[in-house]
């Protein structure tokens, strides 16, 4: 049982320069980032700054448009994880690489095996040697299905390390851990760091990126803003470089323009979500006693980095899944809300169903569009055809699959259909994504007017500026918990640091809006 | 599977190009077998034609075989557009079988409208309950329906054995079947000098209303809806539970249904081998129609005529009847085959070769 074969000394890797688009979406313009080993690199920014299309780039999953990448002052080509593992790096992603239904030891034989006869036994003694050797307790021949997320987050660097890694990219490594969980995978951090390896760490979060790097690289727009020691960081500044001058002062006015309206008579109370608490699939708290009334004739906001409990908020508001505590009182229908869904492609159109299909999606029980029992094929096509030509929806006709539209069509389809019929409650979960300007601002428009129709909207959108733009007074999730409320008065400071887990925010902002 | 075909019938037919290709690439392979098993492949051939369409005779037996494919055949296609994989018609067409048997024979029926409408209710209803089982199992077990459904084959052709062995064994104790159904509740025979029966036109009459069902109707609509994306079905704000419960039942239903009009319109039995694998053959059938009420109807056609003629083929040539099953297995594979985007490409290049000056 030889061990693999030894890789040479790391000490640093260098990217010069990268570039990579994506269509007309440029996601890096120029990157520029030295990591070394035995120190923790972290990688901030917003949601599609670039970190994750960066790691990817250097752990050989995409290849940049160009840019050159070093090891220890020697150009190479990473064209495959392959020969990125082989050049000493390890990549643990935010969905874990681990077959559920092998034991920890098969796992670390996947791609590791260098022999041709597999000794189980003799293999799982190894691999708990080797785990024992670093102070862990994983029993290398439980199942990896019956671990916990910490641990198989565990397994997933000790396998990393087995392959002789020398640099190690965690992508989101907290997002899917409970607080204790956190503290020792930083402690065990920290040990990877003295034993000399390099770690890249990225993360929303502040408080534990300023507990545990060496230095700091923030993203914006594709660039990289600044790269830091953690001795001249704090959260200010580090709050200012990635989202810049986000908010110019044109904007600001428009703001304050269209504010709401709160002696509106009409207005009244449709939901009320009293101390909603729900479960991750995985285990951990997805939401955590969250409460708040929806009115009517108003946008309400939902901000916050991905993956803060959103999903699970609107799967409750839309009565899809129960939560384990707390209720939704809304004493309206299921057929009078509407949704624009977060994935459009798995969560709201299906693709191989025509154009007039999708929007029949939510509206196959309109008696409009049928004659006694059977749908009316030709008022079925002048319906689509009403909603193609209103939202701009580029296609051949009704008759075309969804599939063969580009990403922006779908995407107006599937506002057309959500909005159509102005449902008495519209959750919008980032509805712009993938329009262009014009568009983007047609959608607001029409989210506007739902909203001058005394209708109520609950905007969820990891986009501030939306949030801004749009909404009468919004909330950020952090972890599943309410980190504040705000409105459109608020310093974009003070929300982009609650969305990064950071109170301590002057305390006339906390209850801003609460009376709204 | 492409199921693009939506609300208009033309493109669905547009889309049988594959399936006749897949067609004509089976028969030439099963013409090859014959070949290397020391016949004249064109013998062979003529003989399965004469057969199989070759005269009134011939085209009425062909289309009785194909009656028993009609039912399952929609049976499948329906389960197989929720996205559930019932494997299990064979065993819901006995159930149904016995069902409809049990009924025909034990009461003094003296009308043969009150007996049509009691037995293939009670064969649909039997055969909701097996498939019903297995989508009950699905549901709230999320036990996999392929498992269940074959499973349930099995305790189906059991308890038909046991049945015509003891309770609803002849009269007359000889052989493992039930007694001969009374004339009155038998299935009327339309065409003078052949054995084609009403239930054939009850066949063609359910494959439109399938077809109604499924491309004209809001629970078709969810049917195929949940089959093509149950995640955003539910996001529109379908059950996605319910309607492949329905969609089970209609399907085991049918089968069922199809059991009945075997037993009152051809065997007047029910004995062991009521069914040679009709449930299985109804998935070569779905496929080759790709999965439509109306374009399945051809498919079934096609095979009931193969299985005339591979038996002609054994009365003339002494060919096994084991051919049938081995182009009907070709079918499937090449059918499915086809689907594949390389192979698509490949097709496609190639016509492009040809379409060159």
């Amino acid at each position: 049982m030889n061990p693999p074969a030894v890789n040479p000394p790391v000490h640093n890797i260098h990217l010069h320069h990268i570039h990579k688009s994506f269509g007309s979406i440029q996601a890096l313009r120029g990157v520029d980032l030295t990591l070394r080993t035995g120190e923790v690199h972290a990688l901030l920014g917003q949601n599609g700054a670039g970190k994750s299309t960066l790691m990817k780039i250097l752990y050989g999953l995409y290849q940049p448009d160009a840019g050159t990448i070093h090891i220890d002052g020697n150009p190479v080509v990473i064209e495959s994880p392959a020969r990125a593992i082989q050049l000493g790096l390890g990549f643990v992603q935010q969905h874990f690489s681990l077959v559920d239904s092998l034991t920890v030891a098969e796992n670390f034989a996947i791609g590791a095996l260098r022999q041709r006869i597999f000794h189980p036994a003799r293999w799982q003694a190894r691999i708990q040697h080797f785990i024992d050797e670093r102070g862990m307790s994983i029993d290398a021949g439980t199942r990896v299905a019956d671990l916990s997320v910490g641990e198989k987050q565990r397994v997933e660097i000790l396998k990393a390390l087995f392959r002789q890694a020398r640099f190690l990219i965690l992508d989101e490594p907290t997002s899917v851990l409970s607080p204790a969980e956190v503290q020792s995978l930083l402690a065990e951090l920290d040990t990877l760091r003295q034993a000399g390896i390099g770690i890249v760490f990225i993360s929303h979060k502040l408080p534990e990126v300023l507990d545990i790097s060496d230095r700091i690289s923030v993203l914006r727009d594709g660039r990289v803003v600044g790269t830091l020691p953690v001795s001249e960081a704090d959260t200010a500044t580090l709050t200012a470089m990635m989202l810049g001058d986000a908010r110019p002062e044109g904007q600001m006015e428009k703001h304050i323009r269209v504010r709401p309206n709160p002696a509106s008579d009409s207005s009244h109370t449709i939901l009320v979500a009293e101390s909603v608490s729900m479960r991750r699939e995985t285990g951990g708290m997805a939401l955590n006693d969250i409460s708040f009334e929806l009115h009517s004739g108003e946008i309400l906001g939902v901000a916050g980095v991905d993956g803060s409990g959103q999903q699970e908020l609107v799967e409750a508001v839309l009565g899809l899944r129960q939560p384990e505590h707390g209720r939704i009182h809304c004493p309206v229908g299921p057929a009078q809300i509407g949704c624009i869904p977060a994935d459009r492609l798995r969560q709201g159109l299906i693709a191989a169903f025509s154009v007039a299909e999708n929007l029949l999606l939510s509206h196959a029980d309109s008696s409009e569009l049928r004659t006694g029992p059977f749908f009316a094929p030709r008022r079925i096509a002048r319906f689509a055809q009403k909603l193609i030509a209103e939202y701009h929806i580029v296609c051949r006709g009704p008759d075309q699959p969804v599939q063969e539209l580009s990403g922006g069509n779908q995407q107006k389809l599937l506002i057309a259909r959500a909005v159509h019929g102005e449902p008495l409650i519209l959750v919008a979960v980032n509805p712009t994504w993938g329009l262009d300007v014009a568009a983007a601002a047609a959608v607001h428009d029409r989210l506007r007017m739902l909203k001058q129709k005394n209708r109520a909207v609950l905007l969820v959108s990891t986009d501030l500026d939306e949030i801004y733009a749009l909404c009468d007074r919004f909330f950020v999730l952090y972890n599943g918990r309410i980190m504040g409320w705000a409105s459109p008065e608020t310093p974009i400071e003070v929300v982009g640091r609650w969305m990064m887990g950071i109170c301590g925010t002057p305390a006339d902002h906390t209850q801003n809006g609460r009376n709204g | 599977m492409s199921h693009s075909a939506g609300l208009k019938l033309r493109s669905v037919f547009a889309n049988l190009a594959p399936s006749v290709a897949a067609l004509a690439v089976a028969s030439i392979v099963g013409l090859l077998v014959i070949a290397m098993a020391g016949h004249s492949p064109f013998e062979a051939a003529r003989i399965m034609l004469q057969a199989g369409f070759g005269d009134r005779h011939a085209v009425t037996e062909s289309l009785l075989k194909a009656v028993p494919l009609l039912f399952t055949g929609l049976a499948v296609t329906v389960a197989f557009r929720a996205g559930i994989w019932n494997i299990g018609a064979d065993g819901q067409f006995m159930i149904g079988a016995l069902a409809a048997t049990y009924l025909g024979v034990h009461i003094q029926w003296t009308s043969p409208g009150a007996a049509f409408v009691s037995m293939s209710l009670a064969a649909f209803l039997a055969g909701s309950v097996w498939s019903g089982i297995a989508s009950a199992l699905r549901e709230w077990r999320h036990v996999s329906e392929v498992i269940s459904t074959i499973m349930l084959n099995l305790i189906a052709l059991q308890l038909v054995s046991f049945m015509v062995h003891g309770p609803l064994q002849e009269a007359a104790g000889t052989y493992p079947q039930s007694d001969r159904l009374p004339e009155m509740v038998r299935l009327a025979r339309w065409i003078p000098g052949t054995r084609l029966h009403s239930g054939f036109f009850l066949g063609l009459f359910l494959c439109v209303g399938v077809w109604l069902l499924l491309f004209r109707t809001p629970p078709g609509f969810r049917i195929r809806a949940i089959g093509q994306n149950p995640e955003a079905a539910r996001y529109a704000g379908m059950s996605v539970r319910r309607t492949a419960v329905t969609a089970m039942l209609l399907s085991g239903g049918l089968a069922g249904l199809g059991g009945y009009v075997e037993i009152a319109g051809v065997t007047y039995r029910l004995y062991e081998n009521i069914s040679p694998g009709y449930g299985f053959t109804a998935i070569a059938v779905a496929l080759l129609g790709r999965l439509h009420p109306l374009a399945m109807i051809p498919a079934a056609l096609l095979f009931g005529g193969l299985e005339s003629a591979t038996r002609a083929l054994q009365r003339t040539m002494g060919i096994s009847p084991v051919l049938a099953e081995i182009i009907q297995a070709l079918v499937i594979l090449i059918v499915v085959g086809f689907e594949s985007r390389r192979v698509r490409r490949w097709l496609a290049k190639w016509t492009v070769f040809f379409r060159q000056p």
